[in-house]
C-alpha cells in the first residue's frame, strides 16, 4: 500500500461525501417543497445550511488538498486536462456554492420557517435550487474527467 | 474514450449517489434527533424510505452490474482479483441488510413515531446504529476499489480492517451513550 493509494482512497472518500451528499440534499428539497408544510421547508433549509459549513465545505478542501498529493505524487503533469479543468471546476463551484448558495439557503429557510411561505420566497428558493443542480453538475462532470482522463 | 472509461464514470457515480446519499441520511437523522420534534422525525424517516427505494437501491444495483461489465471488459482485472472478491462480498452484505431490513425498518420507524409510541426512540436509535455499521461497510468497499488490497499484501488488508473495527467500535459506543440519555426536548436552535 502507497502513499499514493491513501490519498486516492481519501480523495475519492471526500468526493463521495460532497457530491453524494448533495445529490441526497436535492432529493430531500424535491420531497419537502412537495410536501407544501413550510415549517419542514424552513428546517431543510436551515439544515442545508449546517452541512454545506460543517460537511460539504471541509470535503471540498479535502477533495483540493487530496487532489494536489496526487497529482503529485503520481508524476501527472499539472497540464494535463483532467488536472487543470478539475481545479478550475473545482474552484468555480465551491466559491459560488458556499460564497453565495450556503448563505442564501439558510437565510431564506430561516425566513420561510418565520414568515410562512410567500411567492418571492418561494422564486428565491427555485433559483437557489436551480443553481445548485447546476453545480452538481459541473461536479459530475469532473468526475468523468478524473475517470475518463482525456488526453492521456 | 472506451467502454471501460464509460463503465468506470458510470460506476464511480453511482457509488457516489449510493454512499454519499446513504451519509447524508445518517447526518440529517442527527439533526432531526437533536430536534426533539417527533413529526420531524417521522417525516424524515418516510423520506429515507423513499429515497432508499428509488435512488439508493437502484444505484447501488446499477454500481454492481457496472462493476461486473467492467470486470469483464478489463483486460488487467478478474474476478479472482482479492480486491474484487472482498468488495462483491461486502456488496452482498450490504445490499441484503438494506433491501430486506434498513429500508423496511426505517418506514415502520417512521409510522411509530408519528404515532407516538413509546418503543420508536429506541428503535430509532438502533436503526440509526445498524445504518452506519451498514455505511463502515461501504467504505470498506471505497478502500476495496482505491487500495485494491490483496492477500500478499498483508498491510494493505489489516489497515482497511482495523479502520473498520475502529469506526465500529466508536459507532456502538455512541449507541450505548445515546440509549442511556432522555429523550431530548424541542430544541430553538435546530
Amino acid at each position: 500500500m502507497s502513499a499514493y493509494d491513501i490519498w486516492l482512497f481519501v480523495h475519492v472518500s471526500a468526493v463521495v461525501v460532497w457530491l453524494g451528499g448533495g445529490f441526497a440534499a436535492q432529493v430531500l428539497t424535491v420531497l419537502a417543497k412537495r410536501s407544501g408544510d413550510p415549517a419542514r421547508v424552513g428546517a431543510l433549509g436551515r439544515d442545508l445550511g449546517f452541512m454545506a459549513t460543517k460537511v460539504f465545505l471541509p470535503a471540498s478542501l479535502v477533495v483540493f488538498a487530496t487532489g494536489v498529493l496526487l497529482t503529485e505524487d503520481g508524476g501527472w503533469s499539472w497540464s494535463e486536462p483532467f488536472v487543470w479543468l478539475g481545479v478550475l471546476g473545482w474552484a468555480g463551484v465551491s466559491l459560488a456554492a458556499f460564497g453565495y448558495v450556503t448563505r442564501e439557503i439558510g437565510a431564506v429557510g430561516a425566513r420561510m420557517a418565520a414568515e410562512g411561505p410567500s411567492p418571492a420566497l418561494a422564486a428565491r428558493v427555485g433559483r437557489l435550487v436551480l443553481l445548485a443542480r447546476i453545480f452538481l453538475l459541473v461536479l459530475f462532470a469532473i468526475v468523468f474527467l478524473m475517470t475518463v482522463k482525456p488526453g492521456t | 474514450m472506451s467502454w471501460f472509461e464509460l463503465l468506470l464514470f458510470f460506476h464511480v457515480a453511482m457509488a457516489v449517489i449510493w454512499i454519499g446519499g446513504g451519509l447524508m441520511m445518517q447526518l440529517f437523522g442527527i439533526r432531526a434527533s437533536m430536534s426533539g420534534d417527533p413529526a420531524r422525525l417521522a417525516a424524515l424517516g418516510q423520506d429515507i424510505e423513499w429515497i432508499a427505494n428509488r435512488t439508493f437501491i437502484p444505484a447501488s444495483l446499477l454500481a454492481f452490474v457496472s462493476g461486473i461489465l467492467l470486470v469483464v471488459e478489463s483486460d488487467f482485472y478478474g474476478f479472482g482479483d482479492d480486491w474484487i472478491v472482498i468488495a462483491l462480498v461486502l456488496y452482498a452484505t450490504t445490499f441484503l441488510a438494506g433491501i430486506l431490513f434498513l429500508g423496511p425498518e426505517s418506514g415502520r420507524v417512521g409510522r411509530m413515531t408519528a404515532e407516538g409510541s413509546p418503543e420508536a426512540g429506541p428503535r430509532m436509535l438502533r436503526l440509526i446504529f445498524l445504518s452506519r455499521l451498514d455505511l463502515v461497510l461501504l467504505w470498506l468497499i471505497v478502500y476495496a476499489m482505491t487500495v485494491k488490497p490483496d492477500v500478499g499484501d498483508a498491510g494493505s488488508l489489516l489497515w482497511g480492517i482495523a479502520g473498520a473495527l475502529v469506526a465500529a467500535g466508536l459507532l456502538y459506543w455512541r449507541y450505548r451513550v445515546a440509549l442511556a440519555q432522555p429523550a431530548p426536548a424541542p430544541s430553538e436552535a435546530a
